[in-house]
């Protein structure tokens, strides 16, 4: 359904226009001078709230020691794959790597770094 | 995005989404640059707005698209099912400074275009003179992608039956 129709296509290739546009832009360039200069939102300039539960986060996860349990869990699986691991070991592993991917999830959305 | 870099935008973007305004108006150059225009200028004061879900140039298609619009409803022009005085066109085609080659040509598309209806005329455009896909059409539309797909099969259809009716014929 999504596909072109050749003699449909071919007629709107050979009736395409093709448009010079030296005054449209010259003019329109003049014309953006009367204009003021758009506000780009700063959403990192909103964004305290997210700085601020995201330290807060860690403050805790560190003083509960949530940090050194995760790390007595979670290294067995990363240093040996042939002693039997439990439940509580992979769990580790997984709460880690989610919040290694969060973390860089948060960089790259707080220096923008994808723009 | 900087004001260079708006202005870069603009001349990417200044041939397809005039070009297709003036394809929608039937040939009205005024009407079409006038529109491009104040889409242009409304997405560069919106540029805040702009979320970055779709192409940039999606969105200033859908600005376009709303433009022309609110012009035609305002101004109340009678485009929509209407075939153009053939007489009008070829005059303002000339009053341009077209050869005549390229105004036979573009009288030639605007009257193939002339046989669909309004919503099928913009849909065809993106779709076969603009390459934008059923997605892109959806978001610059805001019609579903289902019933696009039914303006395209319809819109087809009577562009086949008058393309078969003026014995044009597809050449490789």
């Amino acid at each position: 359904m999504n596909t072109k129709d050749k003699k449909i296509n071919n007629f709107f290739d050979s009736h395409k226009q093709s448009i010079d546009g030296e005054d449209f832009n010259k003019k329109l360039s003049e014309l953006l001078n009367y204009y003021p200069k758009p506000v780009i939102k700063q959403r990192r300039a909103n964004s305290w709230i997210i700085h601020l539960f995201t330290l807060l986060g860690l403050i805790l996860f560190t003083f509960f020691g949530g940090a050194s349990l995760l790390f007595e869990y979670a290294i067995p699986v990363f240093v040996s794959y042939s002693t039997p691991h439990t439940i509580y070991n992979y769990s580790a592993v997984i709460i880690m790597l989610s919040m290694v991917a969060g973390m860089i999830l948060y960089i790259v959305k707080v220096f923008d770094l994808n723009s | 995005m900087s004001r260079s870099e708006f202005e870069l935008f603009i001349k990417e973007q200044q041939e397809p989404l005039r070009r297709f305004l003036l394809n929608l108006s039937g040939g009205n150059h005024t009407l079409s640059d006038d529109v491009a225009q104040e889409a242009f200028i409304k997405a560069y004061l919106g540029l805040s707005t702009f979320q970055g879900r779709s192409k940039m140039s999606t969105w200033l298609f859908k600005i376009a698209y709303n433009c022309f619009y609110d012009v035609i409803r305002k101004n109340k022009f009678e485009t929509e099912n209407g075939l153009h005085d053939i007489e009008k066109l070829k005059s303002s085609l000339i009053d341009d400074g077209y050869s005549a080659d390229e105004s036979f040509k573009d009288q030639e598309l605007y009257i193939a275009l002339s046989h669909l209806k309004e919503q099928e005329k913009a849909i065809i455009l993106l779709f076969y003179m603009e390459d934008k896909n059923i997605k892109e059409i959806s978001a610059i539309t805001g019609i579903e992608q289902n019933t696009i797909k039914s303006h395209l099969s319809r819109g087809r259809a009577h562009l086949k039956d008058y393309l078969t009716t003026i014995g044009y014929e597809y050449k490789r």
